[in-house]
């Protein structure tokens, strides 16, 4: 039994290029405790976006083992991956990826599609979580009639409306100015704080990276 | 919202939409007027009556049977009533407006094609007048003939100036009857024949003949058949609904093409749905991506593609189901005045508007197989490369 609710054990990854063998990961060891907020900084290259694909299951490790919530992601079948990935792990990208041609609100109620919940329920779902971003009034707008910052919130809005445990978030402040920056970094240390969710976060900012609880460095392929 | 989800993303490239949905809607158009010309092709032997025989010579119709077979033919049990007729051929002015003309006995020949109706009065002048002729409905408005005119016609199988007056105008019985044909007296050329070319005299192309009861078929064909076995013009007798589908068969190269292309255009609207769907599915790779990070799965995906191209599809099937009547009318009118020979009728098929939406739904179906199957095989890593 362990505490952590992340546990990577040894974990090496390479990718191919034409035959060439590229090594990203190198025996790497990882645990993140429930309810931390950790972030993966390193520069371009070094493996962190490798982590995260590893830990949502979208890779196999070529050796080693990640667990999340005690579940080997490794050798989850691709069809019970996928409702793992659903309940267990909400994402946020850089680029906010939105469906432009859905409303706020329509974005947000996407993954409760999958869900056994009723109309009525998921509009009170999705609109809880837009409340919770301070985008209570933007349920109908299109992605295109907000702005970065906005965006990003509403993608926070999605990937926290299932109740994950876990939210991964991918240079969430990449894309945005640092007044928006600021805001999304807060609106995520409110979500640790206040609901509880275990944040990775993965960014080459410093700055942003200070806002997380444990900062792990890493350097090709190795924690530092 | 899924179904929300569809509706907005085919109108994300309006253009593309549009333009897929026009070319789908031309093409089930096309499909729609080759099917309905093989129909028109097939129509008139299919309304033939079913108690009617043909007998015409063992070898090929272009040989003649002498007219005396007739009273042997009569005297067959089960026979009710013969007739017969003959290719006249010939040339009406410069031979640009071509239709059937028929050398009859008439007075047989109008009892045994009760679908060919005239106006009593019109029938007792043309049985009276050997140099008489009728035309058909269609025929007579195309040409502004009318009872009374004298049509002029340059022989072809029969040489020498012929001049007919018409004494009456014919109508069909229903659709499938020709009105677009010129009937006259198999005695008036005859009488020539005997004297310009008598090797050919009191010889005809084919015998009609009714029977009391159709289910005899084929048995008094045989008998018919057996009569003549071992003379000098053996006979084949078959019924007319045979006679007329072989004929069609026959001269039905150009209608087998007709059916290929069918088959073929409609491949061709498939590599069209499909191409739309392939470039649709590569520029939204990355959105399948996210909604694979969302636990969106296959059949969730499949019913984005698939509906969007069933869709696609669909809506160009309506609008080429929708096009297809006035366009048939239109292609109808043009071929039943230009070729009535070949096309009595040209009516749209009852049951091909529903062909044509149900193929439409097939080709969008089929058109998304392999854009979905692209969008299943590819990793959510991939789709979503450019993450940090």
């Amino acid at each position: 039994m362990t505490s952590s609710i992340i546990d990577v054990q040894k974990v090496s990854h390479s990718y191919f290029r034409d035959d060439i063998e590229i090594p990203v990961l190198k025996q790497l060891t990882l645990s993140i405790a429930p309810e931390s907020f950790v972030a993966l900084l390193g520069p371009s290259g070094s493996g962190k976006t490798t982590i995260l694909n590893l830990l949502a299951g979208f890779d196999r490790p070529m050796h080693g083992r990640v667990s999340i919530n005690e579940t080997n992601v490794s050798r989850l079948p691709e069809r019970q991956l996928a409702r793992w990935r659903a309940k267990t792990i909400g994402f946020i990208f850089q680029f906010y990826n939105l469906i432009p041609v859905l409303t706020a609100a329509e974005n947000v109620e996407l993954p409760l599609l999958l869900t056994s919940l009723s109309r009525a329920q998921r509009v009170k779902h999705v609109a809880t979580a837009l409340r919770l971003v301070g985008l209570g009034d933007r349920m109908t707008h299109y992605p295109r009639q907000l702005s970065g910052g906005q965006e990003q919130r509403v993608a926070i809005a999605r990937a926290i409306v299932m109740d994950p445990v876990i939210l991964l978030a991918d240079e969430p402040t990449g894309n945005l100015d640092s007044e928006a920056a600021e805001e999304i970094m807060t609106l995520l240390q409110r979500l640790n704080t206040e609901q509880g969710k275990t944040i990775v976060l993965v960014t080459h900012d410093l700055e942003a990276a200070q806002r997380a609880t444990t900062i792990c460095k890493l350097q090709k392929g190795r924690l530092e | 919202m899924l179904l929300r989800y569809v509706i907005r993303n085919l109108a994300r490239h309006p253009l593309r939409a549009t333009l897929t949905v026009l070319t789908m809607s031309i093409i089930i158009l096309a499909f729609g007027l080759l099917r309905t010309t093989v129909a028109a092709w097939y129509a008139e032997s299919l309304g033939t009556p079913p108690d009617r025989l043909r007998t015409r010579h063992a070898v090929s119709i272009s040989f003649q049977l002498p007219v005396t077979y007739q009273q042997r033919i009569a005297i067959i049990p089960g026979v009710s009533g013969v007739s017969y007729a003959n290719w006249f051929g010939g040339r009406w002015k410069d031979g640009k407006a071509f239709f059937p003309r028929y050398a009859v006995e008439p007075d047989s020949y109008l009892e045994l094609h009760p679908e060919i109706q005239l106006p009593p009065p019109q029938r007792e002048a043309f049985l009276r007048d050997r140099r008489a002729c009728i035309v058909g409905r269609k025929l007579a408005a195309k040409l502004g003939w009318r009872v009374g005119d004298i049509v002029r016609l340059q022989g072809s199988l029969y040489p020498g100036n012929w001049e007919f007056t018409i004494r009456g105008i014919y109508t069909g019985t229903s659709q499938t009857t020709d009105e677009g044909s010129m009937y006259l007296h198999w005695v008036a050329m005859d009488e020539r024949r005997r004297i310009e070319d008598q090797a050919r005299a009191g010889t005809v192309g084919w015998f009609v003949v009714r029977m009391a009861n159709p289910e005899q078929a084929a048995q008094i064909s045989t008998t018919i058949d057996q009569t003549f076995a071992n003379s000098i013009a053996e006979t084949r007798t078959e019924t007319e609904q045979a006679f007329r589908a072989n004929m069609a068969t026959m001269s039905g190269a150009v209608i087998r093409v007709i059916e290929i292309m069918s088959v073929l255009i409609l491949g061709i609207s498939l590599l069209v749905v499909a191409n739309a769907m392939a470039m649709t599915v590569r520029e939204r790779h990355h959105e399948y991506g996210i909604l694979k990070t969302l636990g969106f799965r296959a059949p969730h995906l499949g019913f984005l593609i698939f509906g969007e191209s069933v869709c696609l599809a669909l809506f160009g099937g309506i609008l080429g189901v929708v096009l297809l009547y006035p366009a048939s009318k239109g292609f109808g009118m043009f071929l039943t005045s230009n070729l009535g020979g070949f096309f009595a009728t040209f009516t749209l098929p009852a049951q091909l508007p529903v062909l044509a939406v149900s193929l439409s739904v097939g080709i969008g179906l089929l058109g998304a197989i392999i854009p979905f199957l692209l969008c299943l095989r590819s990793r959510i890593r991939d789709e979503l490369r450019h993450m940090g």
